[in-house]
């Protein structure tokens, strides 16, 4: 049986595959016509297949209200998406120029504050920011980078153009995922990779060991890295997993490291005390130590903060980087570019309204029903509200919540993000998507080959989360 | 190596060898009755001696109002209260695996995986009469499949010394415990003469260890408690053997640093197997020696949880 296309229900948002003809767009008219030859139950095997290779592989992850279940199966779909190549290579020049102009920023804030002064950004928000550390003020950081990995929010907008909705920049998480998606791809689908020229992405752990040994502050020595972990009820703990098996680094946790009396970290090894050079830290900035920030945090290390005041170990991503991952700071990341880098921003923002702001306040409060708000300092979609879908309670709630603490919230349009075609309980279906791709920045700049789709599996959702409802999905970028 | 890893690979291996050695002494014995009916329902020698062997007694008579094939079955297989049934057991070893997959080859996560799926899918429906052997057998080569994954894929390094440890001491505890219950029943004499069916007894004394081929072959063909109990004591060729176990974990300890005190322990343990009387502790006393032998593995756990696990 075959892919009766016309039953392809198109909303009004993008759709990647199939044009407002029903058609197949150029780019992805290869897969499309697999597809169809396949037929809908050779793909449903299929996908059996892929969920029974994801529960041998143990690809799990944790939603924190579920209890004691601390591994639930990673749900996947195994129609791939497709990105050309071309307009990936732009969008690659446009994360960079992005991350170069941000970690100058950071670098900036905890310096001199060139850019308060020159009044591009205003200095209250800096005053108020729940991410700004004092205990940052005046480092200086090998190659004058502070996020070294960077999972930045692309969306694709009614009319094809990709956008930037947020840069995670604390501890972003996902690559995994992105990693684990094409590997399964792989056992389900292997004639597809004869027939199409897709980039891998296999090489992304040593990119990223590349960097984080290239931060060594014992540049002649080799380099102990390690990545530091809040352990195994952590959300993203098969992430940390994975990554440290990938690369062959120590996983740690926090009890496992100590800071000497000459100020460097060691971790407690079966033959003793052994130096550590890189903590490549899965930790939030507040628990990592002790000493500095939450004083009840058996998560981190005692003394961690001096370390690295003291030049004696690297943190990656730098402690305090997450200033700039603040959903008011995004509103300015266009004038940002501007500032340092003397260009324009190559990938768009979305329209943004500030609630601190009083016009931009004003607007949003009348358009509640319209806009997407969410909190400037929470991720993982929590706190957020869809206008559209909220109750008139949750919007009322909102307005309290926006009047009360206004430098908090932001809000922009609701986008229709784009479609995918999908496999679902109807049959192929479109699903609304995102991407995540991820950006290394050390003595070099990196950028994911594609990166984490995530896909609202539910219809009609506008909501990627895993931890709401979402799924994955493997990104290909393919020659055009 | 960390020394939080470390102690995770170890208990790894004692967890993993506890399933195996479980689920082959439950397959063991449920055959064994069957040829038996008379023990069946004998609170020494029928079903609860399992309960015995595993030392947990009194948590099975607080859950169990009753005695018998399925409740003794469930408590040592799917029971989450009894931190050694099956369940327990893979459910540990899959936990101390999750923090330490860094270590492991991948297949070794998958299998561990499946195998954990696979104790937990019968223990959540229950296991219906005709499908126990199956699922034993299964669990056993499932268990089988893994340490050869690993004897094949594991660079012979720290990791691997120290799961060969855990894997080994296990197992030696395990051969004193089941001889420790079984011989005190098979060492008495009954009016009418030596215990009925001894000779059934030890050798599935030899089967709980599978090893009644190697014995036959390597020692005599006839089963004689005291070839048996040399054979399970003493034998150096044979891998489930205590003074075998013991070997395994000098050699693994012998590269490892700061090896010193571990290392004599071990070697007061082989002593111990060396210069006993077998002959004269089959007339009285094995119950009492093999409880020595098991506080002395106890003794070099501890040694070796100091000297390599503690994190001070």
């Amino acid at each position: 049986m075959t892919i009766d296309w016309t039953r392809y229900q198109r909303t009004t948002a993008f759709d990647e595959m199939i044009n407002s003809d029903c058609l197949a767009r150029p780019s992805t008219s290869a897969l499309h016509h697999y597809l169809s030859e396949l037929g809908e139950q050779s793909l449903q095997q299929r996908q059996q297949d892929a969920n029974n290779t994801i529960i041998d592989l143990g690809i799990t992850f944790t939603v924190y209200s579920d209890g004691d279940n601390i591994d639930r199966v990673w749900p996947f779909d195994i129609i791939p998406r497709l990105l050309a190549k071309s307009e990936w290579q732009h969008t690659q020049a446009g994360l960079i120029q992005r991350m170069t102009a941000i970690n100058m920023f950071i670098g900036d804030l905890y310096g001199s504050q060139r850019i308060i002064r020159d009044k591009v950004f205003p200095a209250e928000l800096l005053a108020d920011s729940k991410n700004f550390r004092p205990q940052c003020v005046g480092m200086k950081l090998a190659w004058g980078v502070w996020a070294h990995i960077c999972g930045s929010d692309l969306i694709r907008d009614q009319h094809g153009v990709l956008h930037v909705l947020e840069d995670n920049l604390r501890v972003p998480s996902g690559v995994s995922y992105m990693l684990e998606n094409r590997l399964v791809t792989k056992r389900v689908f292997p004639e597809l990779f004869d027939t199409h020229n897709i980039v891998p992405v296999d090489d992304y752990p040593s990119q990223l060991y590349d960097m984080l040994a290239s931060l060594t502050p014992r540049p002649h020595d080799h380099p102990q890295v390690v990545l530091l972990t809040p352990g195994i009820y952590n959300s993203a703990y098969f992430e940390h997993l994975y990554l440290a098996q990938r690369m062959g680094i120590e996983l740690v946790e926090g009890s496992d490291l100590m800071v000497g009396d000459d100020d460097c970290v060691y971790m407690k090894t079966i033959a003793g005390p052994k130096r550590v050079d890189v903590i490549y830290r899965r930790v939030d900035d507040l628990f990592l130590d002790p000493e500095v920030f939450h004083s009840d945090s058996c998560l981190g290390v005692p003394g961690l903060i001096r370390a690295w005041r003291n030049h004696r170990v690297a943190l990656v991503n730098a402690p305090g980087a997450g200033i700039a991952d603040d959903k008011v700071v995004y509103a300015y990341i266009p004038q940002v570019i501007r500032y340092y880098l003397g260009e324009e921003i190559m990938l768009p923002n979305v329209q943004t309204w500030k609630c601190l702001d009083a016009n931009d306040r004003q607007y949003v409060l009348e358009h509640l029903d319209q806009l997407v708000v969410k909190p400037a300092n929470e991720s993982g979609g929590y706190g957020m509200m869809i206008g559209p879908y909220a109750t008139t309670e949750e919007r009322e709630k909102m307005a309290w919540c926006i009047r009360n603490n206004p430098r908090n919230y932001i809000a922009q349009p609701t986008i229709a993000l784009s479609t995918v075609p999908t496999l679902t309980d109807e049959g192929v279906q479109p699903r609304h998507v995102d991407l995540r791709p991820f950006i290394l920045q050390g003595r070099h700049s990196y950028v994911t080959a594609g990166g984490l789709t995530r896909v609202a599996l539910r219809k009609g959702s506008l909501v990627v989360n895993s931890s709401q409802g979402g799924g994955s999905k493997d990104t290909w970028i393919v020659e055009d | 190596m960390l020394s939080r890893v470390a102690e995770n690979i170890y208990w790894m291996g004692r967890n993993l060898e506890r399933v195996e050695n479980g689920a082959r002494l439950i397959s063991v014995t449920k055959t064994m009755l069957l040829d038996l009916p008379i023990c069946r329902a004998h609170p020494h020698f029928g079903w609860e001696q399992l309960v015995t062997i595993t030392g947990n007694s009194e948590l099975f008579h607080s859950l169990c109002q009753q005695s018998n094939e399925s409740s003794v079955l469930a408590f040592l297989i799917s029971q989450p209260d009894n931190h050694s049934s099956l369940l327990s057991s893979i459910t540990y070893a899959r936990n101390n695996l999750r923090t330490i997959r860094d270590i492991f080859p991948r297949e070794f996560w998958e299998s561990l995986n499946q195998l954990y799926l696979y104790i937990r899918e019968y223990a959540d429906n229950g296991i219906e009469t005709g499908h126990w052997d199956r699922f034993l057998r299964v669990v056993i080569r499932k268990c089988q499949e893994l340490i050869g994954l690993l004897t094949g894929t594991l660079s012979r390094g720290t990791a691997f010394d120290f799961f060969r440890i855990g894997q080994h001491l296990e197992r030696a505890d395990m051969t004193t415990r089941i001889l420790d219950v079984r011989s005190s029943y098979l060492a008495l004499h009954t009016s009418d003469g030596p215990f009925p069916f001894a000779q059934i007894q030890w050798l599935n004394l030899l089967r709980c260890v599978s090893g009644e081929q190697m014995y036959r072959r390597q020692i005599n063909p006839r089963i004689t408690d005291i070839d048996v109990l040399s054979f399970l004591l003493r034998d150096r060729l044979f891998p489930r053997t205590f003074y075998y176990c013991m070997h395994e974990i000098a050699l693994a300890l012998t590269t490892m640093v700061n090896s010193t005190h571990p290392l004599e322990h071990v070697e007061q343990l082989k002593q111990m197997i060396e210069e006993s009387d077998l002959s004269l502790l089959m007339q009285h006393g094995l119950s009492k020696f093999m409880d020595d032998l098991q506080l002395a593995l106890g003794q070099l756990h501890q040694q070796i949880a100091t000297t390599y696990f503690s994190r001070r």
